[in-house]
């Protein structure tokens, strides 16, 4: 089998639909800081899966919540405008590809390490001075390639994962060989097409690379922040892949986070208890 | 006299010790792949920690 060509790639993630028009606005709201809370809470309400899932979530028993948020508008109350904002981006990047698409791909198996990653780069935010909003958002997405590869490219993708099987190797290693090029690559691309923030973006294409001992110190970026919490979402092992493997943690990046393993350990567990809220988004 | 029942909430040595040994089994198999590198060796003894003391 021929390698991908990214031009093809490309064209196949020009194919693919746009994210529903509300969360494409909800979005933009991040990078306004005078954005209308009340008029887009409005705009989430008439979407009713979207509210739906949303509502779900906020009911769950994370949030201590229980059958008392009954509206859109009551979330935004209680839960305020930012857990609402990456709670609607969570349900509309996950309902973006029907799982009859994705052939043999496990896409539930997929989400889960996806909001496991999430809730940990949101709980491990604050220790790198990121916006938590963003890393949930960052973590969530940072394996989107994957998910467009086996979608796009089934025949290709199954042959990734039969070289994975018998290589016992990474994923983004069987994809380099098999296809000649990442998931990484293809992930930017497509969050470049959906409009996310150049940040994430960024960390989105970036979150394999190891950071530069050379470049000047400091707290990660977006991208090593995500680093972090992919190798701690596989470590946790949530995903229900009994084919697990812990990728490679780089020790420059780590250090960089400048947090002692008691506190790694504490957030780890805020996060599962997250986790496990989030999940309900995965739900019909 | 018979002995008291154990109560539920009472520890079993043996079912912990089992437990234990399954969840050291299954992050060995995750961190197959970390060899010596001492930040992945920190990691697996956090994650052992996390897991067989929770």
């Amino acid at each position: 089998m021929q390698p991908l060509d990214p031009e093809q790639v490309v064209a196949q993630i020009g194919k693919l639909p746009s994210l529903p028009a509300v969360v494409l606005e909800v979005l933009e709201s991040f990078e306004d800081d005078h954005a209308d809370a009340g008029a887009i809470g409005k705009k989430i309400a008439q979407d009713q899966a979207l509210s739906a899932k949303v509502l779900r979530v906020a009911n769950s028993p994370f949030y201590g919540l229980q059958g008392r948020v009954a509206t859109v508008k009551d979330a935004m109350v209680v839960l305020g405008f930012g857990n609402v904002r990456t709670l609607v981006i969570g349900a509309g990047v996950t309902g973006s590809f029907p799982a009859h698409a994705s052939g043999s791909f496990d896409l539930r198996a997929f989400w889960m390490h996806g909001i496991v990653a999430a809730t940990c780069a949101r709980c491990f935010a604050d220790d790198a001075g990121i916006d938590p909003e963003r890393a949930f958002t960052a973590g969530l997405l940072h394996d989107i390639g994957r998910v467009v590869l086996a979608t796009c490219f089934p025949d290709h993708y199954r042959r990734v994962a039969e070289y994975r099987a018998a290589h016992d190797c990474y994923p983004i290693e069987a994809e380099r060989q098999v296809l000649g090029l990442d998931h990484a690559a293809v992930g930017g691309a497509l969050t470049e097409r959906w409009k996310f923030a150049p940040v994430i973006q960024q960390a989105v294409a970036a979150h394999h690379c190891t950071a530069d001992p050379a470049a000047p110190g400091g707290k990660p970026d977006l991208a090593g922040l995500i680093h972090v919490a992919d190798v701690a979402a596989h470590a946790l092992d949530l995903a229900g892949d009994d084919d697990e493997l812990v990728p490679q943690f780089d020790a420059v990046t780590w250090t960089r986070m400048d947090i002692s393993w008691p506190r790694f350990l504490e957030h780890l567990a805020q996060a599962e208890r997250r986790a496990q809220g989030a999940a309900l988004l995965l739900s019909a | 006299m018979m002995p008291a029942a154990a109560s539920d909430t009472e520890p079993d040595p043996e079912a912990e010790a089992a437990l234990r040994e399954t969840a050291l089994q299954r992050l060995s198999y995750l961190f197959r792949r970390a060899g010596t590198d001492p930040t992945m060796q920190a990691l697996w003894r956090a994650m052992v920690d996390y897991r067989t003391e929770k």
